[in-house]
């Protein structure tokens, strides 16, 4: 026994064709610059209990998380956890919307508040993307990065608690 | 003819009232033949919701993992930073160290080799593509691993699993009625772990295969009735791309030009039907050549070597194959996991009619493959024997025909459909076991089982 598919009329094509464009248009308007972006984390480990009270998370060799972009200045605590004792360095270089700001270099496992002005560079969306991109120039010498809750500062002072990656 | 008591003849097949079993088989059989337009997009809508509990419930974190991995890296490692032999992406990712087992620097290069090969990335690349490109619409992380590559990734798997499903229908519908192939789509999808496969590991490659080895047995017998450049070209498109996902897949190849072969006396008139159309079989192979050529080349680039064993010293142990435990055993046994598919061995015995042409084909690729299966040495975890999911479009075929041969008797009828239900209502539970991570996915023991039988908590 064998079966062919019904064959579909011109109209109903063009239905179809015009259906797809229309969802496809729909969508990728409500995917431009959308307001959950800000909760969206990518290269980032759930948090874990520091056992000092506070919280950390690992990052990947790339983490990428968002904050407001009416933040002047973030504060984000860093610290890279040493496997062994010698001293090669970890270099972490920091990125807000694509746009190098900073470098930190690591050679022991003390946090780090790296503040950033945000509010210096030119406001692309609702959100401002933070990347953090690791390199562990001895692999075999650091297990990796935690980083703790961000800080989030307008220029005014008011803090943005609560928001995107804000504490 | 039999004749009655005043000599007048009476027919041997009388009219009588309908058993209870002829009812119930009827209406059944009704059912199926309704649903069998609709069976493959309910099963893919099942393996959608299955899909959607797992990553949306919290089950998994992500697609990309463990095997997965290996299978997805090619993805970032090309689309996003252009660099297939891992270098830029293994420094983004990762901090300059895979730290993982399947990529590992090849000795004498000192490059990467990725164990796995490319066949699923390239499957998966249409989906990954467009994710990449609303990835950077939106604003979201381009870094090749945020969440709409991973689940436009994860969900070709579901797409695998529809297409596979429709055109493994299309092949039993040349076979058998539709009720029969209603009930073996539904034990194939439902009482294996096919399901599995499309959603909690959609990266691996046993859905991919699963779906490349449904469209062989579909072009096949058209190939045979007509080879047309078309399908001579689309035989070797699909015999490359179940290469490229698999190599050891290579054996299903088999079952071109075993196919239609009754008995010895169909050798000979197969091997000039294979000769008359050589030119058919030239143009397929060098299809084929193109479609495995980008791993070849990428072999050579990271190893200097064309032909390479990815997984280096762990190699197959052909002296000694553990057939018993791939079929049998508690800890990864085909038909311990899937019982359903015991009907599939039962089959290979009552193929009749057109199903006879596949009788032979699918006894040899099932025995060989079993062979290879056995002389593996581990399969790892996950749910069932995975390395057998690729091949069950083939068993759905003696399977087709064993719920024909049941369902010519009422009673038989209900007695394997109610065995086929508990052992898709078994393979459901236990797969669900295995999500909520109450089922162990490797090295169960059969006291474990026993302890775990049936339990959600």
């Amino acid at each position: 026994v064998t079966t062919s598919a019904p064959v579909r009329s011109q109209p109903a094509r063009i239905g179809i064709v015009g259906v797809i464009v229309v969802t496809a248009v729909v969508l990728l308007a409500a995917l431009r610059d959308p307001p959950w972006l800000g909760g969206v984390t990518s290269g980032l480990s759930p948090w874990i209990d520091a056992g000092d009270g506070g919280r950390v998370r690992w990052t990947t060799g790339h983490a990428t998380f968002y904050v407001p972009s009416d933040a002047a200045s973030i504060v984000i605590p860093i610290r890279a956890v040493r496997l062994t004792d010698d001293l090669l360095p970890l270099v972490v270089d920091l990125q807000v919307d694509g746009r190098l700001v900073q470098v930190v270099r690591f050679e022991n496992e003390q946090w780090r508040r790296v503040r950033i002005a945000v509010g210096l560079l030119r406001r692309v969306r609702r959100v401002r993307r933070i990347e953090i991109r690791v390199s562990r120039t001895h692999a075999q010498s650091w297990r990796g990065v935690q980083l703790g809750a961000v800080d989030c500062e307008t220029a005014d002072g008011r803090r943005l608690d609560g928001q995107a990656a804000c504490r | 003819v039999r004749t009655g008591k005043h000599g007048q003849p009476t027919p041997s097949i009388v009219t009588r009232r309908p058993s209870p079993a002829d009812v119930v088989v009827a209406a059944g059989a009704r059912w199926l033949a309704r649903a069998n337009r609709c069976v493959v997009p309910a099963l893919v809508g099942l393996a959608l919701a299955g899909y959607i509990l797992i990553y949306a419930g919290g089950l998994a974190r992500s697609p990309v993992r463990s095997d997965g991995f290996g299978y997805y890296a090619y993805l970032p490692a090309v689309v996003v930073h252009g660099d297939p032999l891992f270098e830029r992406l293994v420094a983004d990712c990762c901090g300059g160290d895979f730290r993982w087992y399947g990529i590992q620097r090849w000795p004498g290069t000192g490059r990467w080799v990725d164990r796995y090969p490319i066949g699923v990335a390239v499957l998966v690349a249409p989906a990954y593509l467009l994710a990449h490109a609303v990835t950077l619409w939106s604003g979201m992380p381009a870094d090749g691993f945020s969440l709409l590559y991973v689940h436009g990734a994860g969900l070709s798997a579901i797409v695998a699993f529809g297409i596979g499903l429709a055109l493994l229908r299309r092949v039993l519908l040349r076979l058998y009625s539709p009720p029969s192939v209603t009930a073996t789509l539904l034990v194939v999808a439902l009482g294996t772990n096919l399901v599995h496969y499309a959603t909690w590991d959609p990266l691996y490659s046993h859905i991919y295969s699963f779906a490349l080895i449904s469209a062989l047995l579909w072009l096949v017998p058209t190939w045979f009735t007509d080879p047309t450049t078309r399908r001579s070209a689309l035989l070797g498109l699909l015999a490359g791309l179940i290469v490229l996902v698999r190599h050891p897949n290579v054996i299903f190849l088999l079952l071109i030009p075993l196919y239609g072969i009754i008995g010895p006396r169909d050798l000979g008139p197969r091997v000039r039907l294979l000769a008359a159309r050589r030119w058919s079989i030239v143009l397929a192979l060098v299809v084929f050549g193109a479609v495995l050529f980008p791993q070849l080349a990428l072999y050579r680039a990271a190893t200097g070597q064309w032909l390479v064993s990815s997984y280096g010293d762990q190699w197959f142990d052909f002296a000694h194959p553990r057939v018993a435990g791939v079929l049998f055993s508690v800890r990864k046994g085909l038909f311990f996991w899937s019982p359903a598919l015991i009907g599939a061995v039962a089959g290979l015995f009552v193929m009749r009619d057109a199903a006879r042409l596949w009788r032979v084909p699918a006894t040899v690729v099932l025995a060989l493959h079993t062979y290879i299966v056995a002389s593996w040495w581990v399969y790892g975890s996950g749910y069932g024997h995975r390395a057998f999911t690729d091949a069950l479009a083939i068993a759905a075929l003696p399977l087709g025909s064993v719920l024909v041969s049941a369902g010519r008797r009422p009673r038989l009828a209900l007695i394997v459909s109610a065995l086929a239900g508990l052992a898709i209502a078994l393979s459901l539970a236990q797969m669900i076991q295995v999500w909520l991570g109450v089922m162990p996915m490797h090295d169960v023991t059969w006291k474990q089982y026993r302890r775990l039988f049936l339990r959600f908590r």
